[in-house]
């Protein structure tokens, strides 16, 4: 044979495999979206806009109601702990990054090195220990807050804290880390202290802040085992007063896992319809860390 | 002599390792000082020393004492950030701010210590500052643009008038074009010259013959040490010192 027509042989060769491969990694994530969007979407729209709002029917009636109760807790949990959780990070990443003195660079390293253990603890142990501790302290916290039950929207807050604020805290430390020492010195150098230094890079680094914000915000509305034993679910909207924080909360994840394997036709629907808004969030914000990061 | 800079018995080491031992120096106001000398010899251990940029590196210990403009750098009352604001800074490789706009690059010093009250204070201060660094005419169309669209030589002009904006007493230059192409050099070394009119310029540089073209006084320095200072014109034609001599002409370093 021909030198030519053998490497053409090769190259077509080598196209087919890279094509197979392509489409062996795209197969997976389209069924996935497709499946969900295929089960999900009908429910969402069929029901809308109750399944926004309304309680789940009775289980095995012919109406399906709603995971309005799921939605707000989700929205609960995640914004509380964001609140909460997103200072704590950037200031711990801060501190690891910008320490000077010895004790602060030792602590430093110290924090980094627990917080990655943390990254790699199974997200059912998180919540596990979470329930513990809240157990632990419940009868304390009762004499305080009488109404207080280890299930509850705080439990939950921790928990998700727990398993997100290390991937945060790791991306903007990683962030303020790969700044060359010039720029850091430059900034010095004009007479800020440590405090204006900080805000000075972090602002310099903001792609990277806003990028580990996003994904820590898909990261807690997607999950699902730390809120076992501590929002531990609800299907009916907690009463908004101010034992609000000390009451089992649900959320669509939860919703997605309790409602699917319930067994009843209905439910099972709004399981599909769970799943399908869950990804739609996820997505989009995907999809609005890419624009943000590309905007840089 | 009217000192900007008094230097006395500094000893400075890092990680258990001396780097300065015994450094005694007076620098004057308003001259052009170079500091020359071969690589390691403690040079840019020094200039970071005047603004304490050194504090921010671990394991450093400084003995003996600096006055900048009156200021005791090394009381232990004496805030670090007081003393950079005395003290502008200009880094061996340009270091604007990449992303941020050209505008607010010069406007952060201004801003960090409050020196202005008015936006209408701060467009004046930024454009005197670009217009000290010889670059208000090549930018003044494009404030907007972030700091990394510019050249080397532009970006190095560019922190030059971010130091000034400042107005400090004393402009510190570490190798400030040893990463520019020779025309860039030669701009910033006109404007380094021009600048003495408006503050102290402490420059130092490997590069014996850049000393020579824009310092009023040179000293050279050796493992730590001031083997030699003086009048830039005496140091080059009657150097007193062996090294000295072999340094200026080109024989090591």
């Amino acid at each position: 044979m021909k030198p030519l027509m053998l490497r053409k042989i090769r190259s077509l060769t080598m196209l087919a495999l890279i094509s197979t491969a392509f489409a062996l990694t795209l197969l997976p994530v389209l069924s996935l979206i497709g499946t969900v969007v295929y089960n999900g979407m009908s429910v969402v729209f069929r029901n809308f806009p109750g399944i926004f709002f309304d309680i789940p029917a009775a289980p095995g009636s012919s109406e399906v109601g709603g995971i309005g109760p799921h939605l707000l807790g989700t929205m609960l949990l995640v914004a509380l702990a964001m609140a909460i959780g997103t200072p704590i990070s950037i200031l711990a990443a801060v501190f690891t990054a910008e320490a000077i003195k010895s004790w602060e660079r030792n602590l430093g390293r110290l924090t980094r090195l627990l917080t990655h253990m943390m990254i790699e603890f199974p997200t059912i142990v998180v919540g596990l220990a979470v329930y513990g501790l809240m157990t632990t302290l419940a009868p304390y916290i009762r004499a305080l807050i009488p109404g207080f039950r280890p299930f509850s929207l705080l439990s939950g807050v921790i928990a998700l804290i727990m398993v997100s604020a290390p991937y945060m805290y790791a991306q903007v430390e990683d962030g303020l880390k790969s700044i060359p020492q010039h720029i850091r010195e430059a900034v010095y150098s004009l007479g800020a202290g440590r405090v204006l230094t900080s805000y000075v890079l972090l602002r310099y680094l903001k792609s990277t802040v806003y990028a580990a914000i996003s994904i820590s915000l898909a990261r807690m509305i997607s999950e699902t085992a730390a809120l076992f034993f501590t929002a531990f679910g609800s299907n009916v909207y907690p009463p908004l007063d101010s034992n609000l924080l000390f009451r089992p909360v649900g959320s669509l994840t939860l919703a997605v896992y309790t409602l699917g394997l319930s067994g009843y036709e209905n439910w099972v629907e709004l399981s599909w319809a769970a799943s399908f808004i869950l990804l739609m969030l996820c997505l989009a914000l995907f999809a609005l860390s890419k624009v943000v990061i590309r905007g840089e | 002599m009217d000192s900007v800079v008094q230097i006395r018995d500094l000893w400075v080491s890092i990680g258990g390792r001396s780097i300065l031992r015994g450094v005694n120096l007076e620098i004057p106001r308003n001259v052009v000082f170079a500091i020359m000398g071969p690589s390691g010899s403690g040079k840019s251990t020094l200039l970071r020393s005047l603004n304490r940029i050194l504090d921010l590196y671990e394991g450093v210990s400084v003995k003996g004492q600096i006055l900048i403009d009156g200021v005791d750098v090394y009381n232990s009352k004496t805030d670090p950030s007081e003393v950079r604001r005395l003290v502008g800074m200009v880094f061996q490789i340009p270091n604007p701010i990449p992303n941020m706009s050209i505008y607010d690059n010069v406007a952060l010093g201004p801003r960090i210590n409050k020196l202005v009250r008015s936006r209408w204070e701060l467009d004046n201060l930024v454009r005197w500052a670009l217009e000290k660094a010889y670059l208000w005419d090549e930018v003044k169309d494009r404030l907007h643009l972030p700091a990394s669209k510019l050249s080397g030589g532009q970006q190095q002009r560019l922190c030059i008038a971010r130091a000034l904006a400042m107005k400090p007493k004393v402009l510190l230059m570490d190798e400030p074009t040893s990463n520019l192409d020779p025309v860039a050099s030669a701009k910033i070394e006109e404007l380094i010259v021009e600048l003495k009119r408006d503050v102290t310029v402490v420059l130092v540089t490997h590069n014996s013959f850049q000393a020579s073209r824009v310092s009023d006084y040179v000293a050279f320095m050796y493992d730590g040490q001031i083997l030699e200072v003086g009048p830039t014109g005496q140091i080059f034609t009657r150097p007193k010192n062996k090294l000295t001599e072999k340094y200026i002409t080109g024989r090591f370093g």
